[in-house]
C-alpha cells in the first residue's frame, strides 16, 4: 500500500489516532443522512445568526457564509501544550522586538538583522519612536498561523501582529457544535474557549493609560461594509463596550472622546480594527475618512492606548519572519519551541537564483500581501502562471519571499462525496496584557477543495471547531 | 450610548413600523377593492382605490412612469417587492435591517434574528411568481413578523436608552402614518344621500379602520353606525387607541421625559400633547381636518429634528 503523502489528524500510523478514538466510533455509527441533516442545520443556524463576511471585489455589500465543517479538529492535551508554550514564547519575542526597534534598537546594532530591512520598511512607523507604551506591549492580540507536518512537528507559517481576525468564528463554531452535537460534548472533555472576550477585555483594560482607574474601552471598526464587521460587532457585544466608527470619536486637547447621547465621553483604550494607514488622516493617509484626526497625537501624549499599537506590522512582515528564531534567542535567551518554515528572500542574489530554478516546487508570497491574494502555489500553478511570477520576481525581488510547499496535515471533512481528508491549519489567538495567554484552541481553517493548500476564507476556505481535550481528571467530573 | 447608534436604533424601529403601516394599508386596499367591487356594479377594478397607497406614499409619478397602468397586481408588485421603489416593503425592510446590522451589538439576538430572518425570507421573493391568494398570505405573514419583532424588542431588551429610542422612532412613525392616512380621506360634507353612496362609505370606513387596526376599537367605543366624523375623533383624540395621534404623542412625550426631562424635543412634544388633550373635535372640523393633520405631521418632524440635536450630537 502506498504511503499517504500527508499526515492525517485522524488516521495516521495505521489506525485511528488516540484523540479521535471515540469520535471515530461515533462517526462510523452515524448514518449518512444524519450527518447531512446536521450539516444543513449548521448552515441555517449560521445564516440566521448572521455570521457572514463581506467579500472584497464582489458587488457592494455582498455577504457570504464561510463554509463551516461539522467534523471537529481534535488535539490531545499534550499536543496543545506544545502549541501553547510555542505561541506564547513567540508573541513574547514579537513584543520584545517591537519595543526594541522603537526604542534602543539593540538588535539592529548587534547586526543580527540588517537595519535597512527594518528602518526602510513601509510597516515601520517612525511616529512610534521613543514612546513608552503601557507594559511595553505592542501586539496585544496576535494570531499565529500554525501548520502541522507530522505527529511531532508544528510549524509557524506566519505571525499576525496587526489586526488578526477570525476569533469570532472560533467562538461561534463552538456554540454551533454544542448545539448540533451535545452528545459528543458529554462524551469528551473539551476545554472551553467561550471566555475569550472576558480575557480580551481584561487585556485591554490592563494597558490603559496609567492614571486611569476605570478605563473606558471601545472597539473601532471601519464600518458595516468591512469584511470582518460581524466579528467587530460580536466582540463589542460580548465585552459590553461601544462599537465606534471614526466619525463617533474626536480629539480635544490631546484627549479622545466619543459622541454619546449624553454628550462627549472620554475614551482611554481603543481596540482598533482599522489598519495603521487609515487611523489618523493628520498623520497617515490624508484622504482617510475612517480614522480620527489627531489620534496619533493623543497616543503620543499617552492619553489613549491604541491596541494593537501602531507600527506592529514590522514584526509580522514576511521578510522579518525568517529572523524569528534569532529574535526569540536574542530577547528571551530560549530555543524556539515552534519551527519556522525555511524561507528564501529573493532580495539576496543566491536565494533569487535558487527560487527561479525551483518555482514549480515553491510557494511564493508577496511580502506585504495577506488573505491569500497574490501568491503562487508552484505545484498547483500552470506554466503560464509560473512564467508570470518569474517575470515579477526578476523585476521586483524585494516584494517576495518563497517557501517550500508544506505538507499541511489533513483532517476528515464533510464534503459532497461524504467524509474526505482536507488540508487544515490552526490560528490560536494570543493575548498580551497582564500576562501572555491563549485560550485552548483557535480557529482551524480548512481548504474545502480537494488537494488545495490555500485555507484563506477569501479563497473559498472553510472553518472547523478546534477541540483541545483536557487531561483526564483535569476537571472534576460532575 | 453613541449618538450614531441611537440614531440607527431609532430608524430601525421607524422602518419596521413603516413596513407594518404599508402592509396594513395594502391589506385594507385589497379589502376595500373587493368589498366595493362586490357592492358596486362588479365591472373591473376601481383604479381610484389602487391609486391611494401610491398617493399616500408619494410614489404615483414614479409608478406611472415605470408601470404605466393602475391595477391590483401592479400596485402590489410595486409596493411589496420592487427594490427600485424606496417605499416598497422590501426596500424599507432592507433599510431596517441595515440599521440593525450597524448596531447589532446593542440588540439582543432575539431582535436581530427576528429581523434578519424576515429579511432573508423576503429578499428573493418577487410578485410574478405569486398567486393572488399567496399575496394575501404574505401580507398576513409580514404583519406577524412585525409583531414578532416588537415582541422581541419589548420582551428581550433591557429598559435602557436603546429601547427608548426604538420606542420613540416607532411612535413618531405611527403618528405620522395615521395622520397622513386620515388627511388623505376625501372631503365628506354631511352624510351621503343615496343608498349606493352610503354603502360605499360604509366599506371605505371599514377599510380605513382596518388599515389602522382600529375596527374593533370603534365598535367598542361607539354604539353607533360607522361615521367618518367619529372615526376621525377616535383616531385623533382617543388615548387608548394604539394608533391614535393622542396615543402616539403620549408615548413619545413620556419616553423623552425619561431620557432627558430638559430636552428641547420634549418641550415641543409637550406642546403637541397639550393641544391634543384639550382640543375638541368640533374645533378640528372648523379649522379644517386636513390642515390640522398636516400641521400635526410638521410638529412630529420638528420633534424628530430636535431629537437629533438633543441626543445625537449633530451640530
Amino acid at each position: 500500500m502506498a504511503q499517504p503523502a500527508f499526515f492525517d489528524e485522524m488516521h495516521s500510523g495505521g489506525g485511528v489516532r488516540a484523540p479521535y478514538g471515540r469520535y471515530a466510533d461515533w462517526l462510523h455509527s452515524t448514518p449518512a443522512e444524519a450527518l447531512q441533516q446536521r450539516h444543513d442545520q449548521a448552515n441555517s443556524l449560521f445564516r440566521t445568526v448572521g455570521i457572514t463576511f463581506n467579500v472584497y471585489g464582489e458587488e457592494g455589500g455582498t455577504e457570504r457564509l464561510i463554509p463551516f465543517d461539522i467534523v471537529p479538529r481534535i488535539l490531545a492535551a499534550e499536543e496543545w501544550a506544545i502549541v501553547e508554550a510555542g505561541v506564547i514564547q513567540r508573541v513574547n519575542g514579537l513584543n520584545a522586538f517591537l519595543h526594541d526597534v522603537y526604542n534602543d534598537q539593540e538588535i539592529l546594532r548587534s547586526g543580527l538583522i540588517p537595519p535597512e530591512m527594518v528602518l526602510t520598511n513601509s510597516a515601520f512607523r517612525p511616529e512610534m519612536l521613543g514612546l513608552k507604551l503601557p507594559k511595553s506591549i505592542y501586539a496585544h492580540v496576535a494570531g499565529v498561523d500554525i501548520v502541522r507536518i507530522d505527529d511531532k512537528t508544528f510549524t509557524v507559517l506566519e505571525d499576525n501582529a496587526r489586526t488578526p481576525s477570525g476569533v469570532s468564528y472560533m467562538l461561534e463554531n463552538r456554540q454551533a457544535m454544542m448545539r448540533l452535537f451535545p452528545d459528543l460534548f458529554s462524551a469528551y472533555a473539551v476545554a472551553p474557549v467561550s471566555h475569550y472576550p472576558e480575557l480580551l477585555l481584561d487585556t485591554l483594560r490592563a494597558v490603559a493609560p496609567r492614571e486611569v482607574d476605570d478605563p473606558v474601552v471601545v472597539l473601532l471598526t471601519p464600518g458595516q461594509y468591512n469584511s470582518a464587521y460581524f466579528e467587530h460587532a460580536f466582540l463589542a457585544q460580548e465585552m459590553g463596550i461601544e462599537l465606534v466608527e471614526g466619525q463617533d470619536l474626536f480629539v480635544d486637547d490631546g484627549e479622545v472622546f466619543m459622541r454619546t447621547t449624553r454628550g462627549p465621553k472620554r475614551v482611554h483604550v481603543i481596540y482598533r480594527r482599522i489598519d495603521d494607514d487609515y487611523l489618523d488622516p493628520l498623520t497617515f493617509r490624508r484622504e482617510s475618512t475612517l480614522g480620527v484626526p489627531g489620534l496619533m497625537a493623543a497616543c503620543r501624549l499617552g492619553r489613549v492606548t491604541v491596541c494593537n499599537a501602531v507600527g506592529g506590522g514590522i514584526a509580522d512582515d514576511k521578510a522579518i519572519y525568517s529572523y524569528m528564531p534569532e529574535i526569540i534567542r536574542f530577547y528571551l535567551g530560549q530555543e524556539p519551541i515552534l519551527n519556522n518554515v525555511p524561507t528564501y528572500t529573493p532580495r539576496r542574489a543566491e536565494d533569487l537564483s535558487y527560487v527561479l530554478a525551483h518555482l514549480p516546487e515553491l510557494v511564493v508570497k508577496e511580502v506585504h500581501g495577506s488573505g491569500g491574494y497574490g501568491m503562487l502555489v508552484g505545484p498547483a500553478a500552470s506554466k503560464a502562471e509560473i512564467e508570470a511570477f518569474r517575470a515579477k520576481l526578476i523585476a521586483e525581488p524585494d516584494r517576495f519571499i518563497a517557501q517550500p510547499t508544506l505538507a499541511l496535515s489533513t483532517c476528515p471533512t464533510y464534503v459532497d462525496a461524504g467524509i474526505a481528508p482536507r488540508h487544515v491549519d490552526l490560528r490560536p489567538f494570543v493575548l498580551s496584557g497582564k500576562k501572555t495567554m491563549v485560550v485552548p484552541g483557535g480557529l482551524t481553517r480548512v481548504a474545502m477543495r480537494k488537494g488545495s493548500l490555500v485555507v484563506n476564507s477569501s479563497q473559498g476556505g472553510g472553518t472547523k471547531d478546534t477541540w483541545v481535550l483536557e487531561k483526564p481528571h483535569a476537571r472534576p467530573r460532575r | 450610548m453613541l449618538g450614531r447608534a441611537a440614531d440607527n436604533i431609532f430608524w430601525m424601529a421607524r422602518h419596521v413600523e413603516r413596513v407594518e403601516s404599508t402592509v396594513r394599508l395594502l391589506r385594507a386596499t385589497e379589502l376595500n377593492a373587493l368589498l366595493t367591487a362586490s357592492a358596486g356594479d362588479g365591472g373591473g377594478e376601481d383604479e381610484a382605490i389602487w391609486a391611494r397607497p401610491l398617493l399616500l406614499t408619494g410614489r404615483m409619478d414614479d409608478f406611472m412612469v415605470r408601470y404605466e397602468q393602475l391595477s391590483s397586481g401592479r400596485v402590489m408588485a410595486y409596493m411589496l417587492f420592487d427594490r427600485d421603489n424606496p417605499a416598497s416593503v422590501k426596500s424599507v425592510l432592507e433599510r431596517a435591517r441595515e440599521n440593525a446590522r450597524a448596531t447589532r451589538h446593542l440588540l439582543t439576538n432575539e431582535v436581530w434574528e427576528s429581523l434578519n430572518h424576515t429579511w432573508i425570507a423576503i429578499r428573493d421573493q418577487h410578485y410574478v411568481t405569486m398567486q393572488r391568494t399567496a399575496v394575501a398570505d404574505r401580507l398576513d405573514w409580514l404583519l406577524e413578523r412585525c409583531f414578532m419583532f416588537r415582541g422581541a424588542l419589548f420582551g428581550s431588551m433591557r429598559r435602557d436608552e436603546s429601547l427608548r429610542f426604538a420606542n420613540i422612532g416607532m411612535y413618531l412613525e405611527r403618528g405620522d402614518h395615521t395622520a397622513r392616512l386620515l388627511a388623505a380621506q376625501p372631503d365628506r360634507a354631511g352624510a351621503a344621500a343615496d343608498p349606493a353612496a352610503q354603502m360605499r362609505e360604509y366599506y371605505e370606513g371599514t377599510a380605513l379602520l382596518k388599515a389602522l387596526g382600529s375596527y374593533r376599537a370603534y365598535r367598542e367605543t361607539f354604539a353607533s353606525n360607522l361615521d367618518f366624523g367619529r372615526i376621525a375623533e377616535l383616531l385623533i383624540l382617543h388615548a387608548t387607541v394604539p394608533r391614535s395621534l393622542r396615543g402616539c404623542i403620549d408615548e413619545v412625550a413620556e419616553t423623552l421625559r425619561i431620557l432627558n426631562p430638559t430636552a428641547e424635543s420634549l418641550k415641543v412634544a409637550h406642546e403637541l400633547q397639550y393641544r391634543l388633550q384639550t382640543v375638541q373635535i368640533g374645533h378640528v372640523r372648523r379649522v379644517g381636518m386636513r390642515a390640522f393633520l398636516l400641521d400635526f405631521c410638521k410638529e412630529l418632524d420638528e420633534i424628530s429634528d430636535r431629537i437629533r440635536h438633543d441626543f445625537m450630537m449633530v451640530q
